[in-house]
């Protein structure tokens, strides 16, 4: 599926803003999370690693993965205590380097997704030439692409690798840190007080009271035993909704009040205006200009591989595989309802004949490709198939190449 | 107040327990032979009553109606009667509503393979049926009112409000949408045409699942979870809040099945804003459940009753912001008529539906059995399964959506597609569709073994048919209690809840549906766009009966890659005679709105006998009755006349036999077209009939002819 969508991000209107946002989210969430690592209290690490749902079954797997690439670090000697007067537990630790390294990884790979789309919208803003010389400066190619995944990656498993030794040297020296019984009273204390900035945030979201709160908030309702309590509405839920609504509004008025953006019948005139320009713009700029006037019948072994191809695929079902035809006319005799020149074939195949059921191709083939089918077919000219239609049409001479010696080339078909 | 003596009845809920088991593996079975013919074609085996185009409603209607449809009214005569402390007003009218239920879904079982189709989604039932349905619908709201009203509970509990809703909206819904005009006894046209059938058939659609898949389950949702965990309810205010909003809400967004189509754009806007805004009131309901575990989320850990619950809820959340995000323009651009919206089906059907359902039905069997659960071990694992079965489902089907979409609007530089032929598109996603078979299977699976699980409870308890319990009578009140609420003083008035319900159920359809219909400049007038020709119109009903518009979609959107693919984008006046629409929500095969003139007669010949032979590797069923059959068509005046009813302009008296005579005349004509291309065919073959209903779509408008054209 990769390899359908990969070009396209590029050429859609305003996609730099997705890695952007995605940029944005990533950072706030790094700057949070490393303020609330900060202002964590000891007291409270313990009490949570205390939890019963701690089994660390899940830490354990993931380390073990990273030891069995690590063996050189084994014989580290001195590893810097780093954390360990913070005394934070080996999960915590995990979850903060982790997620360091997969949002550098993110931030990476937004950012260098940014350079690239940027730079391809400047090449449809300014001239080619300016942009070229830019773009050669920030261009991701594709090894380019995963290879930053992959050192991302590997980035990653270090980082997990470090953190284990951190986390066994802290284990080691955490005997020696703790507190005094008064002063971890005292911490005890603090921390009831003071909340972390987490759970006020938490909290302020979705106001909910403590549990211990409950029997106040209990209404005086039961239905079948069942119990209601008298929470208030979730703040982010109640402004998400008023937001929503007044999305609606600016919606409505930006789509049929003000006119600001285009209504469905208009974005398909501006689609099609948009192609129009772009296509025009590229067969100028290539030679690929052949049509049925200027079309000429040249036995190349080029042509008649790709016109053999685009028949097996495309006429066949029509015309048979021989060209002995079926639904449609016998290709292989000199009896033509259209014409057997090579223009005739040409305008045949590209505009079709609706009146009789030949669809038109000029849709579906480049000009050359018309060329090349044209020329595969003329080439069977003479040739005898399985089952060959009766004639059909007027006798005409048989279509010659360009060049003498074609001549001999087509008589030994 | 004297305490007074009753009893509840069980004896339904088991029925209907054992109803939604039985229906709920069948409707699965079924959806998973459409599966696997999507991969293995040979499975449509040459049956006409086996063919994808005829099962697959019949899986869609039995794993709503049977399957979802015994599971509401399990869990609704289960809670219900406990929430208001009475027994069901009527014994005889609950047996009613369950053998009528059961009778209705037994004729769906025969008269959709047999091909007796409205072709209008979730709405494929026949007129007869469609009686059937809203008499039994109604025979279920009486019983539930009058037990309403003779409750020993002052208040309404909010599952009770979500009940009312659920019963008075799918009602007006049903019936407004099953207006149709009898043709025989099972064949009718839809009274709408076109754009405005467009409308009402997804009003009523988006509402189905609004109101027959979401409120009930809501309600029974606010029933389950606090009595499996023990737990209050997160927020009485949420409730209240919530439950308004998704009931008004929710009836506007019909039109986010029509974006980018013929509907006016006004009516597309509506739909997607109201859409967005739905996003919070169906979040209230993820939010209560979720919270009112606050406090035992441990429970969680250990109950497989609460885990099939919780994810239950996740999914509702996930989809219920899936489906608004489709509803946006721009990624509906992408999904519309592709697997991703199967996907989103999915996620709401397997896991919100079908969890909460297993969810209930684990809890609801011991305990009226007297006993607990045979096998926990067997309850988690059905848990991990279909938690599984649903990743494997859904997963492999948003791939195949993307990969549809980029294929279908990839061009290349030239200015052409780079993929032209629709079946390259299908091809490359055949891995996913046998993906999408293992998940289905896993998640059978898990159904299977719950089936049993169930059955060995039952038989290990012994069934409680009647339940004793006593509650004091209520004293009447009279007028507003002082310091009452509002909405305290409506929970304990049902009528006036019913009817303030319906009022706010009724604002969005009519603020919609009524413009529609009534201004005309909704939908252009095209002067050269001719009703079909009684051949065509037989055609056309052999396109319905053989359920071609579920693979096949009739609506070229205004989008380069698809006027480039199809030709001219489909115009609103263009549909002014089609009873019904045939519009199509899928595209596993190629739209065919301008199919009219692209492929000659013998290209369709061969085609309906074996797709593989004009497109090979086809995933198509083959049709070879269709040749070998003749046209009935007895009925044509019948139609001629039900048409002109409706509307459509038939000259006055053209159903006594100049109807005939022109069906004759073109069925030569087309018969002689073969006959060109050395293939016998006697003219009143159906296949004729399809013929000339195909070379006729889209030739309406004069599409401009190409330039040096080759004269024929």
């Amino acid at each position: 599926m990769m390899r359908f969508i990969k070009h396209h991000l590029s050429s859609m209107d305003g996609i730099e803003i997705w890695p952007l946002i995605s940029l944005l989210i990533f950072f706030s969430f790094f700057v949070l999370l490393f303020v609330y690592v900060m202002r964590m209290r000891k007291g409270y690490i313990d009490e949570v690693s205390s939890q019963p749902l701690n089994d660390s079954k899940g830490t354990k797997a993931a380390l073990l993965v990273v030891l069995l690439g690590s063996a050189p670090n084994l014989f580290a000697q001195e590893a810097a205590p780093f954390g360990t007067h913070y005394g934070l537990s080996d999960d915590v630790w995990i979850v903060m380097l982790g997620s360091t390294a997969l949002l550098l990884t993110a931030m990476i790979i937004g950012a260098m997704g940014i350079f690239k789309n940027l730079v391809e919208h400047l090449a449809e803003v300014k001239a080619k030439q300016q942009a070229a010389i830019l773009a050669s400066m920030f261009v991701l190619t594709d090894s380019a692409f995963w290879g930053l995944v992959t050192a991302n990656l590997f980035l990653m498993g270090y980082l997990l690798l470090v953190m284990r030794n951190i986390r066994l040297v802290s284990k080691e020296l955490k005997p020696q840190i703790e507190p005094a019984p008064q002063a971890a009273a005292v911490a005890e204390e603090a921390r009831v007080k003071q909340p972390s900035i987490w759970a006020v945030i938490w909290q302020k979201l979705n106001a909910h009271e403590s549990l211990e709160k409950e029997p106040d908030l209990l209404l005086d309702h039961a239905y079948d035993g069942i119990q209601e309590l008298d929470n208030r509405l979730p703040p982010w839920w109640l402004y998400g909704f008023y937001v929503s609504i007044v999305a609606g509004v600016i919606y409505l008025f930006n789509y049929h009040i003000f006119g600001y953006a285009p209504l469905m019948d208009e974005a398909y005139e501006i689609e099609m205006a948009e192609a129009a320009a772009e296509t025009e713009a590229y067969l100028a700029s290539l030679a690929l200009n052949v049509d049925e006037r200027t079309v000429e019948y040249v036995l190349e072994e080029s042509r008649l591989n790709q016109g053999a191809g685009l028949f097996a695929k495309h006429c066949k079902a029509c015309h048979a595989a021989d060209g002995g035809g079926g639904v449609g006319p016998n290709l292989t005799d000199n009896y033509w309802l259209h014409g057997g020149q090579i223009n005739d074939l040409f305008t045949t195949i590209k505009y079709g004949v609706p009146a009789k059921g030949m669809k038109s191709w000029k849709a579906d083939l480049t000009p050359t490709e018309i060329q090349n089918v044209s020329t595969y077919i003329l080439s069977l000219n003479g040739t005898t198939p399985l089952a060959p239609k009766d004639p059909q049409g007027d006798l005409e001479e048989p279509a010659q190449p360009k060049g003498a010696e074609a001549d001999e080339a087509t008589a030994s078909l | 107040m004297s305490q007074e003596r009753f009893q509840y009845d069980n004896a339904i809920v088991k029925l209907f327990i054992r109803a939604t088991v039985i229906w709920g593996i069948t409707g699965m079975l079924v959806g998973l032979t459409a599966a696997s013919q999507l991969v293995w074609p040979e499975l449509n085996a040459n049956l006409a009553w086996l063919t994808f185009g005829r099962i697959r409603p019949l899986h869609t209607n039995a794993v709503i109606f049977a399957f979802v449809g015994n599971g509401i009214f399990a869990g609704v005569y289960y809670s219900l009667q406990r929430l208001l402390k009475t027994r069901m007003w009527s014994d005889a009218l609950s047996r009613i509503n369950f053998w009528g239920w059961q009778l209705i879904i037994l004729s769906a079982v025969l008269t959709l393979p047999m091909g007796y189709t409205s072709s209008k989604e979730y709405a494929e039932l026949e007129w007869p049926i469609d009686i059937a349905i809203a008499l039994i619908w109604v025979v279920w709201g009486v019983n539930m009112m009058a037990t309403i009203l003779n409750r020993r509970e002052r208040h309404l509990y909010v599952a009770v409000w979500f009940y009312i809703a659920t019963f008075v909206t799918v009602a007006v819904l049903h019936i407004f949408n099953s207006f149709e005009l009898p043709v025989s006894f099972m064949k009718s046209y839809s009274w709408y045409a076109g754009v405005q059938d467009a409308l009402v058939q997804w009003w009523y659609g988006h509402n189905a699942v609004a109101f027959f898949l979401t409120t009930p389950y809501l309600g029974l949702m606010y029933y389950f979870i606090p009595k499996a965990a023990g737990r209050p309810v997160y927020s009485y205010r949420l409730s209240i809040i919530h439950f308004w909003a998704l009931i008004f809400i929710y009836i506007w967004a019909g039109p986010h099945h029509l974006l980018h189509t013929s509907l006016p754009d006004w009516a597309q806007s509506l739909g997607t804003v109201f859409s967005i805004m739905l996003i919070a009131p169906s979040w209230g309901g993820m939010l209560n459940g979720l919270l009112t575990l606050r406090g035992a989320w441990d429970k969680v850990r250990e109950d497989p009753i609460l885990k099939f619950m919780v994810v239950a809820i996740s999914a509702y959340g996930m989809s219920t912001f899936e489906g608004p995000m489709l509803s946006l323009k721009s990624v509906n651009a992408i999904s519309h008529f592709t697997d991703w919206t199967i996907a989103h089906v999915h996620i709401g059907g397997l896991g919100w539906n079908g969890m909460l359902t297993f969810g209930m039905l684990y809890w609801l069997v011991p305990k009226m059995h007297g006993t607990t659960l045979y096998s926990k071990k067997a309850a988690n694992f059905h848990f991990w399964i279909s938690t599984l079965g649903i990743l494997f489902y859904a997963l492999p089907l948003y791939w195949a959506g993307f990969t549809q979409y980029f294929m279908w609007q990839e061009f290349r530089p030239e200015g052409m597609l780079k993929y032209p032929n629709f079946l390259d598109t299908v091809l490359q996603l055949l891995p996913m569709y046998t993906m999408r078979v293992v998940g289905g299977t896993l998640y059978l699976t898990g159904a299977i073994v719950m089936a049993w699980n169930l059955a060995k409870t039952s038989r290990k308890g012994s069934f409680i048919a009647n339940e004793d319990a006593e509650a004091p009578a209520l004293e009447t009140v009279r007028g507003r209690l002082p310091g009452e609420s509002i909405h305290r003083w409506i929970e304990r008035k049902p009528m006036p809840l019913l009817v303030m319900s319906l009022v706010v159920i009724l604002i969005g359809g009519l603020v919609e549906i009524l413009p529609t219909i009534l201004v005309k400049s909704n939908i252009p007038t095209i002067a050269s766009v001719k009703p079909y020709t009684p051949l065509e119109l037989e055609g056309r009903d052999l396109y319905i009966r053989e359920g071609c518009n579920n693979c096949h979609s009739q609506m070229v959107r205004p989008f380069r890659h698809e006027t480039e693919r199809y030709g001219e984008y489909s115009k609103a006046g263009e549909f002014v005679y089609d009873h019904p629409f045939l519009w199509g929500s899928k595209r596993t095969g190629p739209d065919l709105h301008r199919e009219g003139g692209r492929m000659p007669d013998s290209w369709h010949y061969h085609h309906m006998y074996d797709p593989r032979s004009m497109s090979p590797g086809s995933i198509m069923p083959r049709y070879p009755w269709l040749l070998t059959d003749d046209l009935d068509a007895s009925n044509l005046s019948a139609k001629i006349e039900a048409m002109q009813t409706l509307g459509v302009p038939y000259p006055e008296g053209y159903a006594d036999g100049q109807a005939q005579a022109d069906l004759e005349a073109q069925a030569n004509a087309i018969a002689a077209n073969l006959l060109d291309a050395d293939i016998e065919c006697a003219p009143q073959k159906e296949i004729i009939a399809l013929i000339a209903y195909l070379q006729r779509l889209g030739t309406d408008i004069n599409t401009p002819v190409a330039e040096n054209t080759v004269a024929p």
